[in-house]
């Protein structure tokens, strides 16, 4: 195989592992398939092309492969995993079929779909890399099969230094079209996609026990201010503390856990419309959330408003706020928010916000203290609400499923949902209407991107009541849940982390109104660094120059360097048996003893060739090396000569 | 190019419309054109699906990946650009050419830049187009090709075609650039002896004269091959040697042509050609030494500054109304001896 077959096999096989690597980023792809393409280049690129199917053998690899996602679609498989794997079976086909130009075809072809179905598949930070990957080998091996099977042979590749400079203006050319083009979105179908994320407690129908057990790092929702100066960070950042996120609202307490009622009259609002609970003065913020396997979206205490909804969205009496399906991508919500509003609930309790039908006996037998002594039943309240913050926050309390209060009752330890249900229940049993809502409490502090980042280890249930005819919130939970879950996380963590939002901010988010904000940003980055920016210039500039022309100035001013190599050679000179003069060049000088005539003509050449600029100049050490060399070979040459 | 969507075994319908739409040359202005290999339109077809995606979607990863092969397209077109646009001119690079001589080219020059790419030449005159190919090897370009002129003359160019379709072989781009340089074509010699006899019809044996030979000139085109030292001979033409022998020694040589330039009444256009072939002739065959007086200019063989004029004056020579100049040597005429 010829060196220009060769590089053409390794690139184009490049080409394909980059599109591989970009499919294997979405959460759709099992890991089996894209390992096998990934295992057979491995072992192609260790053993060479010897390790090769024919087309034929190929094509009944790919065959196989067709047959066998459509067997896998009637065994229950998605569709759209279905589809990955026999992308990547026929990746695998193309790996280990033999290099022929038709083979390299398929290879870019079929890498560059790869990395196109991985756009719409998965919105992974670490997509750019193999897209950038692919654009460096992409370039690199159709330079090189262009310049394969030319009458007069390959054409040599290009110099690494040549092609780089290229990769870097291309780049930029990348970043500016990104950034100039138009964006019309005229259908979701093809925006990038990923498997919801599972969650707990934010469905419909909850069973007790069944929210909030472990505690999940995973990040659920990313919260920044617009306003990214330091004082509207920092006043973001005290907004932030102990902040509720109002999400799920479970009205109907079933026994073993609580039920919506789906409320008979909802609001429906479209794309692009803005929802508004409230006017006054607004802060701006931005919540990124991930695609979850529920709809509802979080509504934190102090919001005003949800501007250009991105997906439509339904509202109902309860004041909770729900996709109108899941979406199953990452979305941002611009919100603006204020200190302390709270959406207020279009009507009073229902009749099943009353509803005492399942409370259990021995919850009713656990109030009755509380409510002999006192008429007043919201007192009463409070003193259960102190009572219960001061029992022991556990996630791992063992609870009895069958009976989960009663349980409850008698250890005094549990998590938050049990906290809540409690207190709901003896609420309703003291006959004031309550409710338990599911949603966040809190967030981690992201000190390097300065955000709010929300993870499912903050989720929290909290009840609502109606007392002095509107809902009260009351949080039962003690407060040890706090410092149980005031976890710090690895700056590394923190920094992938900022590096995510910075991904979905400016590339996955990136729209029309962000194009505005880069140029602003831009132009106060001049504004502000304008001088620095200049004088970087400036000093780039006297490099280029300097680097440009060093040899030309270098030898513009010969007797510095001439004075620093000419002592040196004539004190060889002299310990050789010859005396040069000042003036003398070194080509008239007679041959110093223990030098062949030959060695020393080569030596007088390639000085002559560094003095008069036509190879670089010498340094010290260079000229002792060729000293040393012009001895070497003499005396190679004289024992050769007596042998 | 190694890749070709031939390989794919497509339809031959479809090739024969990627066929039709590489033929398709977009002109860009200011003598510049852009057309597309049969890849590159796969390409773009890719290219025009991705944008279409992209934007009917609003996915970001889709305009990225868009802005990406738009980009290594600009960047494949401005390379090509760059390339044409600085190749060196072929004027100095030329070499002198013959009547219905196929000359083989090969030169190397310098690059302004570091290329690795095959840059098709179309060197345009008024009479003729000689097509060519440069091909760019890092820093030098090696210019090859065969030019065979169909008539003498200074052949000025008009412009110089250059067409790419590097560095991806995607994209094809040609420049039309103003035409710079000239090439001299010279009438192709025709042998003769100053006796008065055509060469051509001197035969072998009576050259030789079953003498050994004397000595060795350089080969002139027009020569017989079998006067050809062929043991001596190497594979470059310039190195042919070409046997002298006795009896052409024996003849006194006449180191002074003076040529009549005039048409005599219904001598034909061809007569005149064949005059100067001889003449030409006569000037290879002399070397360094004589005396050529060409109508009225008069030339010094032996002076290496006035050979490039000379030979500009017999590829450009025609008809005059007045003798030679000079006296004496040897007078040449146009004459209807074919």
């Amino acid at each position: 195989m010829t060196p220009s077959l060769l590089r053409a096999e390794r690139l184009t096989l490049a080409v394909l592992m980059c599109g591989v690597a970009a499919l294997a980023l979405s959460d759709f792809v099992s890991p089996f398939y894209w390992l096998l393409s990934t295992v057979a280049t491995l072992f192609r690129l260790w053993r060479g092309p010897s390790l090769q199917l024919s087309e034929m053998q190929a094509s009944f690899v790919g065959w196989f492969g067709f047959v066998w996602v459509i067997f896998e679609l009637f065994l229950g498989r998605a569709l759209v995993v279905a589809f990955t794997d026999f992308l990547l079976i026929l990746a695998f086909a193309i790996v280990v079929e033999a290099a022929t130009p038709r083979n390299h075809l398929h290879r870019m072809l079929v890498g560059l779909f790869l990395l196109l179905a991985g756009a719409v598949l998965t919105d992974s930070v670490l997509y750019a890399v193999p897209l950038f990957a692919m654009m460096w080998f992409l370039w690199r091996a159709a330079a090189c099969l262009y310049g394969m099977n030319l009458p007069g042979g390959d054409l040599p590749a290009m110099p690494l230094r040549h092609e780089v400079r290229w990769m870097f203006l291309m780049l930029a050319a990348t970043a500016v079209l990104f950034v100039v083009l138009p964006r019309f979105e005229f259908h979701s179908l093809l925006k990038p996609a990923q498997p919801r994320m599972e969650t707990s407690g934010f469905s419909d129908l909850v069973q007790l026990g069944d929210f909030a057990r472990s505690l999940d790092a995973r990040v659920a929702m990313r919260v920044e201010p617009l306003n990214l100066t330091p004082a509207g960070i920092n006043s973001f950042r005290k907004w932030t503390l102990g902040r509720y996120w109002r999400g799920a609202v479970l009205s109907r307490f079933t026994g073993s856990g609580w039920q919506k009622v789906t409320a008979p009259r909802q609001s429906h609002l479209g794309a692009g419309e803005d929802l508004v609970f409230a006017d006054g003065e607004a802060m701006a913020v931005a919540l990124y959330r991930e695609a979850s396997d529920h709809s509802y979206i979080q509504i934190p205490q102090g919001i005003l408003r949800i501007r250009d909804l991105p997906q439509g969205i339904q509202t109902d009496e309860a004041a909770t706020v729900q996709f109108s399906r899941a979406p199953s991508r990452r979305l941002r919500l611009l919100m603006d928010v204020a200190w302390a509003n709270t959406p207020e609930a279009a009507q009073g309790p229902q009749r099943w916000e009353r509803e005492q039908t399942h409370i259990p006996g021995a919850l009713r037998n656990w109030v009755k203290p509380y409510a002999a002594n006192s008429a007043d039943q919201v007192q009463v309240l409070a003193r259960i609400s102190a009572e219960l913050r001061g029992w022991t926050y556990d996630l791992n309390a063992p609870i009895d499923s069958e009976n989960p209060i009663s349980s409850f009752l008698k250890l005094k330890r549990g998590h938050c949902e049990l906290y809540a249900t409690t207190m709901a229940l003896a609420a309703r049993t003291l006959g004031i209407p309550s409710r338990v809502v599911n949603g966040y409490l809190g967030g981690d502090w992201n000190e390097i991107g300065d955000f709010l980042q929300i993870r499912h280890l903050h989720a929290h249930s909290w009840v609502e009541v109606w007392v002095n005819g509107r809902w009260k919130r009351m949080d039962a939970t003690p407060a040890s849940r706090s410092g149980l879950l005031s976890l710090s996380f690895p700056r590394f963590d923190q920094l992938w982390e900022s590096v995510k939002l910075g991904w979905y901010r400016y590339v996955l988010e990136f729209q029309n109104s962000d194009r505005v904000n880069v140029i602003k940003a831009l132009w106060q980055s001049i504004r502000v660094y304008g001088e620095w920016l200049l004088s970087a210039l400036l000093a780039a500039a006297v490099v280029m120059l300097l680097w440009r022309y060093g040899r030309a100035i270098r030898l513009h001013f010969p007797a510095h360097h001439g004075g620093t190599l000419w002592p040196v050679l004539d004190r060889w000179l002299t310990r050789r048996g010859v005396l040069r003069a000042q003036h003398q060049p070194l080509r008239d000088t007679a041959v110093p003893e223990g030098v062949s005539p030959e060695s020393w003509e080569r030596f007088v050449c390639k000085w002559e060739a560094q003095s008069y600029g036509r190879e670089s100049l010498w340094k010290k050490h260079d000229l002792k090396r060729h000293l040393r060399a012009l001895l070497k070979t003499t005396d190679t040459i004289s024992s050769n000569v007596l042998r | 190019m190694a890749y070709d969507p031939a390989d794919l075994k497509l339809p031959h319908w479809l090739l024969r419309s990627l066929d039709a739409l590489v033929a398709i040359h977009i002109p860009l202005g200011f003598g510049w054109w852009v057309g597309f290999t049969r890849p590159g339109i796969i390409f773009i077809a890719a290219l025009l699906g991705v944008w279409a995606a992209a934007l009917y979607s609003g996915n970001n990863l889709l305009y990225l990946c868009g802005a990406m092969m738009t980009a290594i397209t600009a960047a494949a077109i401005v390379q090509a650009a760059r390339l044409l646009k600085r190749f060196p001119d072929l004027g100095p690079l030329l070499p002198l050419l013959q009547v219905n001589s196929v000359t083989v080219l090969r030169k190397y020059t310098d690059l302004q830049e570091p290329a690795s790419a095959v840059v098709g030449i179309e060197w345009h005159c008024v009479e003729e187009c000689f097509s060519l190919r440069g091909r760019c090897e890092g820093d030098r370009v090696r210019l090859e090709g065969k030019m065979k002129p169909q008539s003498r003359g200074i052949y000025r160019c008009s412009k110089l075609l250059l067409s790419s379709d590097a560095p991806l072989g995607l994209f094809l781009l040609a420049l039309e650039r103003r035409g710079k340089g000239e090439v001299v074509v010279m009438p192709e010699p025709a042998v003769w002896n100053p006796d008065g006899h055509n060469g051509n019809n001197l035969s072998g044996q009576q050259l030789n004269g079953g003498d050994e030979w004397l000595d060795l000139r350089g080969y002139v085109p027009g020569d017989s091959l079998s006067r050809v030292h062929w043991r001596k001979a190497s594979g470059d033409i310039r190195e042919w040697k070409v046997k002298r022998f006795a009896s052409e020694m024996e003849r006194p040589h006449e180191r002074l042509l003076r040529v009549d330039l005039r048409m005599p009444a219904g001598a034909s256009a061809a007569a005149f050609e064949r005059l100067l072939a001889r003449v030409w002739f006569w000037v290879l065959e002399q070397g360094s030494s004589g005396q050529l007086i060409l109508g009225q200019d008069s030339f010094d063989l032996g002076n290496s500054a006035q050979s490039a004029a000379l030979q500009r004056a017999i590829a450009a020579a025609h008809p005059e109304s007045l003798p030679a100049s000079g006296e004496g040597g040897l007078l040449l005429t146009v004459s209807d001896d074919s």
